[in-house]
């Protein structure tokens, strides 16, 4: 036990003295909570979104054509999404929407106010209604979500003139009902992305801390080295693994304080005996998953590109900063087979964010078959792994 | 150049080549790492960009229901399933069968949706004023007064579609990868592994040594950026129109930028794995913050000008445009690659000579 000790300490601190070990293993998990929490938070929200819209106006609004002048004020001031500038010519506004000057282009007719008039107080005489167009860049995204914004709000005006002017409008009542397991009627993401955060710390230490380590301890002859000091293999391979662990804890540990510090998660949620109990499964199946890779790679090169690769897919394919259970199956299929979808799944479930319908016992089957999986092939590699054969 | 210059050119340039695609780590960083990416991204973002054709459930119990359902089927923004009870409409969304569950009983609708997925809030958000809207002109017989009409305008020489235009900002991500970390290698771990000393040790011009050296990691760039496009357009049915002469231009002096980039990163870090810790952070930061996968426009204020700071913004825009998908001004365009370019050979020169210098 005393050996074991010994050399975990020696482990730790080679660990925390390699800047780059301590920068991805630690530091790194942090740096990517803040920036998904930057852009998703907000994406989620959609508060602060400022869309450019240009206008033209190709004559004086009078009387009724009044109404639209309101409904522009109104979607550029405080709070709204759209900041405009005012054109001459149509030319010069296209021009700009071509260079991403502008994400949207609003044409407001000669005859707008007349015809806006004359529909709403002759309406039995079906004068022609007023046509309003709006230019957009398909292929822009920002574009794309502007013009839709802007005909919808065009929609909603239709409704509210036939409000205004139609005593008997009938008005629905419109109910919203989230089907969630959290309590919480509200959706935040600051708590959503946090179980993908912690397991992507996980994923660092078991793909790269870990079996950087292992390779390099192999490449070096260390290990060799080792087995002419009375120590066991077996017990060289614990002191290893505990320090991963250590590794991991004081990562997530990190990962509290920002979450429930910051960002405010609440605290009931995170030090649920539960999600803890979880996490240590999902560090044990990752770090299994990690092992095998190991054992199937020899090469330090190897094993860092093998690393990348799994870390990208099982990253983003598991799930772990936004659900993908939509994509096209021929990528889905790999979706269901990573231990990190269940395992995402089984920690959100957690914190009452769940996303699939995967059934509950499955996302424990799934990780428990690719840990069996994984001990089995690292065992009978072992000899391979610690480089003593 | 004489004829063993050129001898000397030629063998550096070739045992560079090879040196770079047995190196399994520069080969993945250089072309596998940007087909990775392109590929997963490809098939995340690729088909989330409209709600057009999602499933949306009914179950209707009003009077005019066969009217409304008819209406409601019509309107082909979505697909529509009609169910004969709330409990399988309910069933259904906790499912995942359709996004949303509409129950319309009188004059109560009531939306029901799975709420846990931050990519889904958006799309749900939009589809349920949509669908509020519609009901409410169906129920009042809303004539429109002010009538949209919706003109798409092609920017670029082509009429695109957002993958191509999602591609070409994953082009400039993959130059940004290639360029940066191959100059991190040339003459970081060069240094490392003393191959450098060697190299001032030998009769070989230290400029041909700078050139022959980046040339090749120019070709991998080339490599990987064809790949892209040669996958992309297997899979994706990208829509391109390429300007070739003002593309490869585009391509030598975003390399190039990328490479001076890299080399800023290594002058800032001095040790390599310090300066290639910093390259995959800004890479990070270059994926969500330079509006090549997530508008600009959808970030918080703070953090929309850091864009303006991040190259591949600019190297986005001009691959776009060369490709056909964008538009932006002649004089634009050169300022950007004159820009990128000179930064590339001033530093990889500079920075050449200062490693290759004899003590």
């Amino acid at each position: 036990m005393k050996k074991i000790v010994i050399m975990i300490k020696a482990f730790l601190k080679d660990n925390l003295r390699s800047f780059e070990t301590t920068f991805w293993s630690i530091i790194f998990p942090l740096i990517l909570y803040f920036i998904l929490v930057s852009v998703f938070g907000n994406i989620a929200t959609s508060s602060s979104i400022e869309l450019k819209l240009g206008v033209i106006q190709q004559e004086e609004l009078k009387a009724f054509g009044k109404i639209l002048e309101e409904i522009l004020k109104e979607i550029s001031s405080e709070g709204g999404p759209f900041v405009l500038k005012y054109y001459e010519s149509i030319e010069s506004a296209q021009k700009d929407l071509a260079t991403g000057k502008q994400d949207v282009i609003l044409l407001i007719p000669k005859g707008t106010s007349a015809g806006l008039s004359g529909t709403l107080l002759f309406k039995k005489y079906k004068i022609n209604n007023v046509l309003l167009k709006i230019y957009y860049v398909d292929e822009r995204q920002t574009s794309n979500i502007a013009a839709k914004i802007l005909e919808q709000i065009f929609d909603e005006v239709n409704i509210e003139i036939k409000k205004r002017s139609d005593k008997d409008f009938k008005d629905l009542e419109i109910v919203s009902i989230p089907i969630a397991r959290h309590k919480k009627a509200t959706f935040n993401y600051k708590e959503y992305i946090f179980p993908g955060i912690v397991l992507m710390a996980i994923l660092s230490v078991s793909l790269f801390t870990q079996n950087i380590g292992l390779a390099y301890n192999r490449e070096k002859g260390i290990n060799k080295r080792l087995y002419t000091a009375p120590v066991k293999p077996i017990q060289y391979f614990l002191a290893f693994i505990t320090t991963m662990l250590i590794m991991i804890s004081i990562s997530i540990a990190l990962l509290y304080v920002l979450a429930i510090n910051v960002y405010k998660v609440e605290t009931v949620k995170v030090l649920d005996p539960k999600f803890m109990l979880f996490t240590l499964f999902s560090a044990i199946t990752l770090l299994s998953f990690g092992m095998m890779l190991i054992s199937i790679f020899k090469k330090t090169s190897t094993v860092v590109v093998i690393g990348q690769i799994m870390n990208q897919i099982m990253m983003f394919l598991g799930g772990l900063y936004f659900p993908i259970f939509d994509v096209p199956w021929a990528i889905r299929w790999i979706v269901y087979l990573l231990p990190t979808t269940y395992l995402g799944e089984l920690l959100r479930g957690c914190m009452g964010y769940r996303v699939s319908t995967i059934p509950f016992e499955y996302l424990i089957l799934v990780p428990s078959i690719w840990l069996i999986i994984s001990i089995a092939i690292f065992s009978f590699n072992f000899k391979k792994v610690m480089g003593y054969e | 150049m004489s004829n063993r210059r050129i001898r000397q050119f030629y063998s550096i340039f070739v045992s560079f080549a090879k040196d770079s695609l047995r190196d399994k780590l520069e080969t993945f960083f250089s072309i596998l790492f940007p087909i990775l990416f392109f590929i997963l991204f490809g098939f995340i973002f690729g088909n989330e960009s409209d709600y057009l054709g999602e499933k949306i459930g009914f179950f209707v119990t009003n009077d005019i229901s066969e009217d409304i359902e008819r209406k409601i089927s019509n309107v082909g923004a979505w697909k529509t399933i009609m169910y004969d009870s709330v409990n399988s409409l309910r069933k259904a969304v906790e499912n995942g069968e359709i996004l949303l569950g509409v129950y319309l009983h009188g004059s109560k609708v009531e939306f029901l949706y799975y709420m846990s997925d931050p990519s889904r809030n958006t799309r749900i958000q939009m589809i349920m004023t949509t669908i509020s809207t519609f009901l409410l002109k169906i129920f009042n017989e809303v004539e429109d007064v002010l009538t949209v009409e919706k003109i798409p305008v092609k920017v670029g020489k082509v009429a695109s579609n957002q993958m191509s235009y999602l591609t070409a900002g994953v082009l400039a991500v993959s130059l940004l990868t290639s360029g940066m970390f191959s100059m991190i290698t040339l003459f970081g771990n060069y240094k490392r592994r003393a191959l450098l000393k060697r190299v001032i040790a030998s009769p070989v011009n230290t400029s041909i040594f700078i050139f022959g050296s980046t040339l090749t990691k120019l070709l991998m760039s080339f490599i990987s950026v064809f790949i892209v496009i040669l996958i992309g357009s297997l899979i994706f049915n990208l829509k391109y129109s390429f300007n070739w002469p003002l593309f490869l231009l585009s391509i030598v002096s975003s390399a190039l930028g990328m490479m001076a980039f890299g080399i800023l990163l290594l002058i800032l870090f001095k040790r390599p794995e310090a300066a290639q810790t910093a390259g995959s952070v800004l890479m990070t930061l270059m994926i969500f913050f330079s509006g090549v996968y997530f508008p600009i426009e959808f970030l918080p204020k703070s953090l929309r000008s850091l864009s303006i700071f991040l190259p591949v913004k600019y190297v986005a825009q001009i691959l776009r445009y060369t490709a056909g998908v964008e538009n932006m001004k002649l004089s634009t365009f050169f300022t950007i690659n004159f820009t990128l370019l000179i930064s590339g050979i001033f530093l990889i020169s500079i920075t050449g000579k200062l490693f290759l210098k004899a003590k």
